[in-house]
């Protein structure tokens, strides 16, 4: 035993091993100041995003609602930690905790921390759960507490919304994070949950479907985006309700009574929002009130021979306008199957201020054909048919004075909006997820109309690739320089200086 | 200052004597004018530097223990380092001046490398910010990886073994981020923060972080003060 003891202390007196000890406790202690120190750092500003489009920043829309926000808000990202997805989710994450204390996120690997994926019953890899207030399932002794816990707000981003893949390349992935992030997060901070109304009883789209006319994804959808989804029977209602922040009327296949009409143009001239889309060869009862707003609505199908698709499914463009402009600039199609046009009355107006925008327009090569016969050959008949291009989506605004003495905009006054589009078909469930320009389109309507502009347009990043111009000669000069010049003069210097050496 | 800048010229010119240098750079130049000529010219015909100077820091994070290996092993097999012991040079003049001379040798290599750059610029319009911050982030890493070796080379008196050690640490270091991910939780997060090629991202990026920049400069700063401690603790 003592001797034990004696090589003991003895092996503790080791120098070696004094020095092993200090050399892994100051290492130890050095690393966890980097830590400490880059943790520190990470908060800081000292951060300069030198690339030409400012790629790796957030754009300034991002950072004033991350400055903005009233609530906590925690992420929580389940990721194979190293893919590259994964580290574009935490780059974004980390810019977004850049800017605001109140935003706190984490990052799961789902190979490693099962339980916690279990826990959030996430199926798939690179999702982000966004969470605001105190969840229930943790917080069991809540109740008892004096102070009322905050509502609990979830929102999943999927990987989908995280990364766009490109139709014609699935391989390339472009990655729109930001704008999916602070959606979730705008959605989860907004005050007021936005009531949006679907009308029923003329054999409209149902958002209780989820076959193929269904609206069920679209519903899905808008409940994810924090909207709070009714129906309404305008007739057994009395009127549109009060709680209404927007009507959407979605491909009646049978007439609004009159009562109905003059309801929902009673509710627009009073600050009202809705979207109505109206089908080819139908009457919805609501032609009379849209042409109080100068807006007439044309019989007969859009046909456009060059579509890509069939002739009944044209590819509008789009026009300048704050719904369409996030959609031009990417180029994000959009079909509009089986649609009408939508044309002036030209009628002269009382001196109102309206303004009445196209969204969108069919193509030059496209017409409104007056009759559509089965087996028949598309064709163009004049006198008969009406030419392209034509409206198929309008956008109308209107400040309803108050006060006809009043300045033309006054304070008080009401502002009515509304979007009409020539076919209900592309929000149904068969055509919301062949093209995602149709939901964008949709969505944005919606978020244009309850001034939810934040949640339109936070423009995707893009990396400009700059080609380099190598002709032969150029690569043949490149190639003499870096592949045979430099190593030569390398190798050459290095049998000089060793003949010199031996020549000593 | 003086001194250490005198120990750091004589380590310059060590290195230009020894066959070893000319290896180093040869080995460097022709791998990164191989693949460096392929990638620009048939794969990703783009000015962008960031594919060279990938290209760069991994290959010279596998020749940066062969550079410093000798650092401090030939001293101590020679029996030089009992002469610098008595000498009137303290040991931080020596080990900074042995460290200056290996970061002026990488700073030749990192000068002909710039032959990289300047073709991008002479056949194309390349990003000149981003080009600067990826090629500071390839100095910052060269620095750091020197000063690991250097480390490496102060635990053997065999060269050999100085530069598997070194290599050793060089892997440890930047693959930190692999071996994070096999642990959960906030010490998965600290082991990542510790990692060479994560910090490196930012810079490939075109992303000045001061975060970054101060976490090279302290990983430096850590494994010269270690060499520093370790020949101290062997003086006496």
């Amino acid at each position: 035993m003592k001797k034990i003891l004696e090589a003991l202390k003895n092996f503790i007196k080791n120098r070696d091993l004094r020095f092993g000890l200090s050399a892994v406790f100051l290492t130890l202690a050095t690393l966890c100041i980097i830590w400490f120190a880059g943790k520190l750092l990470s908060d800081s500003p000292l951060r300069l995003d030198l690339t030409e489009n400012k790629i790796y920043s957030l754009s300034d829309q991002t950072k004033r609602v991350m400055k903005e926000l009233k609530a906590e808000v925690k992420a929580t990202a389940f990721v194979r930690k190293l893919g590259t997805e994964a580290k574009y989710i935490e780059y974004m994450l980390t810019e977004m905790g850049r800017n605001s204390k109140k935003f706190k996120f984490e990052i799961i690997d789902i190979d490693v921390d099962q339980v916690k994926w279990q826990k959030y019953m996430i199926g798939e890899a690179n999702i982000v759960v966004f969470e605001t207030g105190e969840n229930p399932a943790e917080a069991q002794g809540a109740a008892q507490k004096d102070k009322k816990p905050a509502p609990y707000k979830r929102k999943d981003v999927k990987q989908q919304d995280i990364f766009q893949v490109d139709p014609y390349n699935p391989q390339k992935a472009e990655p729109k994070g930001e704008q999916a992030f602070i959606n979730a997060v705008y959605s989860l901070t907004e005050d007021k949950q936005r009531v949006v109304y679907f009308s029923e009883g003329h054999k409209e789209l149902s958002i209780g479907l989820a076959d193929r006319n269904g609206l069920s994804e679209l519903a899905n959808y808008l409940k994810t985006e924090n909207y709070y989804i009714k129906t309404v029977k305008i007739a057994a209602e009395g009127g549109v309700p009060e709680d209404c922040d927007l009507l959407v009327v979605a491909g009646p296949l049978n007439p609004f009574f009159d009562k109905e009409a003059d309801a929902v143009k009673s509710y627009l001239r009073n600050g009202g929002r809705a979207v109505f889309m109206l089908n080819p060869d139908t009457c919805s009862g609501l032609e009379k009130t849209l042409e109080y707003w100068n807006i007439k609505l044309e019989k007969g199908v859009i046909l456009d021979k060059r579509s890509f698709f069939q002739p009944v499914l044209p590819i509008p463009s789009y026009k300048i306008h704050p719904i369409t402009s996030p959609l031009n600039k990417d180029q994000v199609p959009l079909i509009l199957p089986y649609s009408r046009g939508i044309s002036d009355i030209k009628a002269k107006l009382d001196p109102r201020v309206v303004s009445r925008d196209d969204l969108l327009v069919s193509s030059e090569s496209s017409w409104a054909a007056a009759e559509l016969k089965n087996g028949e050959k598309p064709s163009f008949k004049e006198g008969r048919d009406i030419k392209g291009p034509l409206a198929l989506a309008v956008a109308v605004s209107e400040f309803v004075k108050t006060d006809p003495k009043k300045a033309p905009i006054d304070a008080e006054a009401k502002e009515t909006q509304f979007v009409v589009v020539g076919s209900s078909f592309f929000i149904s469930n068969q055509w919301l997820t062949q093209s995602r320009g149709n939901l964008d389109f949709f969505i944005n309507s919606i978020n244009w109309m309850l001034k939810q502009e934040n949640k339109i347009s936070i423009r995707p990043a893009a990396d400009d690739l700059k080609r380099l111009e190598i002709t032969p000669l150029r690569a043949n000069i490149m190639f003499l320089a870096v592949v045979v010049l430099v190593p030569l003069a390398v190798i050459s210097a290095g049998i000089f200086v060793w003949l010199k050496r031996r020549s000593k | 200052m003086n001194a250490i800048w005198s120990i750091s010229k004589r380590e310059l010119r060590n290195y230009f004597v020894s066959p070893i240098a000319y290896i180093i750079l040869a080995v460097f130049f022709i791998i990164c004018g191989l693949f460096g000529y392929i990638v620009y010219v048939a794969k990703a015909p783009y000015a962008q530097v960031i594919y060279i100077v990938s290209l760069m820091t991994n290959i010279f994070m596998f020749l940066s223990p062969m550079l410093t290996m000798r650092l401090l092993s030939e001293e101590k097999k020679q029996g030089t380092m009992e002469l610098l012991y008595t000498s009137p040079l303290t040991i931080t003049e020596i080990v900074l001046g042995k460290y200056l001379g290996a970061v002026l040798f990488f700073g030749v290599l990192f000068l002909i490398s710039l032959e990289f750059p300047i073709f991008l610029l002479l056949y194309g319009k390349p990003d000149i910010p981003v080009m600067l911050v990826s090629l500071l982030g390839f100095a910052l890493v060269g620095c750091t990886l020197i000063s690991m070796g250097m480390f490496a080379s102060s635990l053997a008196e065999s060269q050999v073994v100085s530069a598997i050690i070194g290599f050793a640490l060089v892997i440890v270091f930047w693959v930190m981020e692999f071996f994070s991910s096999a642990v959960s939780g906030s010490v998965g997060n600290w082991l990542a923060t510790l990692s060479l090629s994560k910090h490196l991202e930012s810079f490939s990026k075109g992303v000045l972080d001061g975060g970054d920049v101060f976490f090279f400069a302290a990983m430096s700063f850590m494994f010269v003060f270690l060499t520093i401690r370790r020949l101290d603790w062997k003086r006496w």
